[in-house]
C-alpha cells in the first residue's frame, strides 16, 4: 500500500470505528472511546495487549468474505468480557459463568464487528458475507497464530469504557486481494 | 396467549427476549437456528417469528426464503448486527415486517412484536 492508499484506508477506520463505537455505546449505556486507527503493512502484524487480568484475555475472531475479504479480532479480558455480558444481557455478574461471558462476548463481536465490516463494505460498494464469530485463543501471543488470511493491511484501535475501566483491542486484518482497497474510498480519487 | 418464535443462536439472547416475552403475556419458543425453528413451525406453528441473521447450519436469510416459497404468513421481524444495505434491501424483499439493527434494547423488540400483532392497541 502507497502513504496514499494508507491514509485512505485510515479515514475510512475512522468513520467505520465511530460506528463500532456508536455501537458500544448503546450496549454499555456509558461513554466510548476509542484510539485513531493505526494502519500498518503485513510486516508490522500488531500484537495483542499483554493482558492486565488476572485471568487472562481472549481473542474471538470474525471472518468475512467476498469483494471484501479479511477478518477482525477483538481481544479483552475475562473480567472486561464479563462487564460487558452483562451489560448486554442485563445478567447481573453473579449469575454470570465464563461460558456467558464469552457467549455474549461473541455477541458483541457480531455487533461491532458488523459495524465495522458493514460500513466498510456500504461506502467502498464492496459486497461481503459475514461469518458468525469464534473463540480464536486465551493469551495468544501473535494474531499471526491465529489468522487464516495473507494479509496486506492490519489496522488497530483501543476501544475503551473509562466509566468502567473495559478496554477492547480490535485489529482488523485486511486480505490481501484488498490490498488496493484504499482506492474504493469515496472522496478519494484512483491513486 | 400469542406464541412467538425466537430464532437466535446465541442463548442468553433467547433468554433474556423469551423472558421479556413472558412478561408482556407472550407465549415464547426458543429454535437456535433455522433449519431447527423450521422443525418447531411444522410441529406447531407461532403466531409471530423474531429471527437472527447469522446462525449456523441455516441463517435467517435462509429461513425467510424457505417461509417465503411455502407462502406463510406467519409475521416475521428480523433483528441482526448486520448493516449492509443490499443485505437490508433482500430482508425486505423476503417479506419481513421489520428489520431491528443490534444492539436494540428487548423493550423494543416488544414493541414491534405489539405493534405487528395487536395494530389496534
Amino acid at each position: 500500500m502507497t502513504e496514499l492508499e494508507m491514509d485512505a484506508l485510515a479515514d475510512l477506520m475512522n468513520v467505520c470505528m465511530g460506528r463500532a463505537a456508536d455501537s458500544l455505546n448503546l450496549i454499555m449505556n456509558q461513554r466510548v472511546f476509542w484510539t485513531i486507527p493505526d494502519i500498518s503493512d503485513e510486516n508490522c502484524m500488531p500484537m495483542p495487549l499483554p493482558s492486565t487480568s488476572a485471568d487472562g484475555q481472549h481473542t474471538l475472531a470474525l471472518a468475512f468474505k467476498g469483494n471484501l475479504s479479511g477478518e477482525i479480532y477483538l481481544t479483552i479480558s475475562g473480567q472486561d468480557a464479563r462487564i460487558i455480558a452483562c451489560a448486554l444481557s442485563g445478567i447481573t455478574e453473579a449469575e454470570m459463568d465464563e461460558s456467558m461471558a464469552l457467549e455474549s462476548m461473541s455477541e458483541s463481536l457480531n455487533i461491532l464487528g458488523n459495524a465495522v465490516i458493514g460500513t466498510m463494505s456500504n461506502m467502498t460498494k464492496l459486497s461481503t458475507s459475514i461469518g458468525i464469530p469464534r473463540h480464536a485463543g486465551h493469551n495468544i501471543s501473535s494474531f499471526e497464530e491465529v489468522a487464516t488470511i495473507k494479509v496486506s493491511a492490519s489496522v488497530r484501535s483501543l476501544v475503551s469504557v473509562p466509566s468502567t475501566s473495559v478496554l477492547v483491542d480490535f485489529v482488523l486484518l485486511i486480505d490481501e486481494k484488498n490490498a488496493n482497497i484504499g482506492q474504493c474510498v469515496p472522496g478519494h480519487a484512483p491513486l | 396467549m400469542a406464541k412467538v418464535l425466537v430464532v437466535d443462536d446465541s442463548r442468553i439472547q433467547r433468554r433474556v427476549l423469551s423472558s421479556k416475552l413472558t412478561s408482556a403475556g407472550y407465549t415464547p419458543i426458543e429454535a437456535e437456528n433455522g433449519l431447527e425453528a423450521l422443525k418447531c413451525i411444522d410441529a406447531d406453528p407461532p403466531d409471530f417469528i423474531v429471527t437472527d441473521m447469522h446462525m449456523p447450519e441455516m441463517n435467517g436469510i435462509e429461513l425467510l426464503r424457505i417461509l417465503k416459497e411455502r407462502k406463510s404468513e406467519i409475521p416475521v421481524i428480523v433483528v441482526t448486527a448486520e448493516i449492509q444495505i443490499d443485505v437490508i434491501e433482500e430482508v425486505k424483499m423476503l417479506g419481513a415486517k421489520a428489520f431491528l439493527i443490534k444492539p436494540v434494547k428487548p423493550e423494543f423488540i416488544i414493541q414491534a412484536v405489539d405493534f405487528i400483532l395487536k395494530p389496534a392497541s
